[in-house]
């Protein structure tokens, strides 16, 4: 049996702290934290007093262990710092599936109508340069794509759009539309269902929709770069949950909607 | 036979801070400072792949567990947060995270019941005398553990050590959920105010 959202929802702060929550409750004691300063306080201490338990456990590694992770980390180059908007992050963990306000917020919008609306719902164009080295970091996560990207960030008309938070998922867009070029990095996105990728779409101001590529299902909520072509007419990109192996027209609403830059 | 190792002597002040050695070394793996890691590594490979075995019990797959904590703790360095506690609370915090997601996708329902059944009841905490070399810390946490209640001690030990959903704890104690919910929060805050852990 279910127990009502708001029954007793403080007293998951110990579990929580203790990973010993079911998933479910995981999402629903986040969201409650997002508001709760006070739990986010008593989170951290217990999450403190956890991990002096673990302390007691301690044991002796093995040598080639060291040798393993030291070889290992080598080859891992560290996250940049976040320097997104908001100071504290909230008490929760990254990847959370978007919230029910933001699924609201994007409903309406497919297809195609109430441009207005949308304009309001999407976050404000960065220019380039503002955050131009957090954007070369992500850039660097992958090499394939690098050189791309570096003739991307070097277009005189390139311009960076974001949306969304780490926390409840994120898409970067860089658009340079002299190489007819958008390219998409989504963070902190939650996995897709079981059997469901993530879709990317070309939105034009005819109203017409083209896939722009399926993005898979990030299992560490990382998703690209993903680099999308043949931007003329399209004004928007949208991210629909799709089958696997995507679909020929959009089936879902979009989680994530980015208004591009005009030529 | 497993050796128990001690934490570090310089390791500062146990409830961390902004003056946390650890926590400046964090800073400088961050910025991709290779010496700075083998020093978090010596410090916390012990504590990590402790927990690791304690929640996984299979030694090979945590030491497997252990890499990807020590790993994850290197490239997501920048996202340690000092004002929101030590940084050994955070890497052990990852370290717990992860040993209990592998130990939950590693065995199904039946196995898990199974588990619990012919669950070993030593703890870390049982082997001080013969095993565990003489460590302040620890001998601390073993005290409070002690001062909990038996009940108390018996849910955080099967929900932090063997990674039991607070729902299994209250099915393996036969105990309501609402009363597992107040044993493990009043437990856990009985060993935080015991350990001095606050802020």
């Amino acid at each position: 049996m279910n127990e009502p959202v708001d029954a007793g929802i403080h007293t998951l702060a110990a579990p929580y702290a203790l990973h010993a929550l079911p998933p479910d409750e995981v999402s629903r004691f986040e969201e409650h934290l997002e508001q709760c300063a006070d739990c986010r306080i008593e989170v951290d201490e217990l999450r403190e007093t956890a991990a002096r338990l673990g302390v007691a456990a301690a044991v002796t590694p093995p040598p080639r262990m060291r040798d393993e992770v030291l070889a290992r980390v080598a080859e891992v180059r560290p996250l940049p710092p976040r320097v997104s908007a908001g100071e504290g992050q909230p008490g929760v963990a990254a990847g959370l599936p978007p919230g029910p306000a933001a699924g609201r917020a994007v409903r309406r919008w497919w297809p195609r109508v109430a441009t207005g609306l949308a304009a309001a719902a999407v976050a404000a164009i960065v220019v380039l340069g503002i955050r131009l080295n957090e954007v070369q970091s992500d850039l660097d996560r992958s090499q394939q794509i690098g050189a791309q990207l570096r003739q991307l960030v070097g277009a005189e008309d390139m311009e960076m759009v974001r949306v969304g938070s780490p926390e409840d998922g994120q898409g970067t867009v860089l658009v340079a539309r002299s190489l007819d070029v958008a390219v998409f990095i989504g963070d902190g996105m939650a996995p897709a269902p079981a059997g469901h990728t993530y879709q990317l779409w070309l939105m034009h101001d005819d109203g017409g929709v083209v896939s722009a590529g399926v993005l898979g299902s990030p299992p560490d909520g990382h998703v690209g770069p993903f680099t999308a072509r043949g931007l003329a007419g399209a004004d928007r990109l949208g991210i629909t949950v799709e089958p696997d192996g995507g679909s020929p027209q959009p089936t879902t609403d979009p989680v994530m909607l980015i208004d591009l830059p005009t030529a | 036979m497993v050796t128990l190792r001690s934490v570090p002597a310089d390791e500062p002040d146990p409830a961390g801070g902004p003056g946390d050695r650890l926590g400046r070394l964090l800073d400088h793996c961050a910025r991709g400072d290779h010496a700075a890691f083998e020093q978090v590594y010596d410090s916390m490979a012990g504590p990590v792949l402790g927990i690791a075995t304690t929640v996984v019990r299979n030694r090979a797959l945590a030491e497997e567990v252990a890499q990807e904590v020590l790993v994850e703790v290197w490239r997501t360095a920048s996202r340690y947060q000092s004002e929101r506690g030590s940084a050994r609370g955070w890497i052990l915090t990852i370290a717990h995270r992860r040993a209990v997601d592998r130990v939950r996708r590693e065995q199904a329902g039946s196995d898990r019941e199974e588990r619990a059944a012919r669950r070993d009841d030593e703890r870390p905490y049982d082997h001080v005398a013969d095993e565990v070399e003489a460590n302040v810390e620890r001998e601390q946490v073993r005290r409070c553990l002690d001062s909990l209640t038996g009940l108390q001690r018996e849910s955080i030990a099967l929900a932090y050590y063997d990674g039991y959903t607070y729902r299994e704890v209250a099915q393996l104690l036969h105990a309501p959920l609402g009363t597992v919910k107040t044993r493990l929060r009043d437990g856990l805050a009985r060993l935080r105010d015991c350990m001095g852990v606050g802020r």
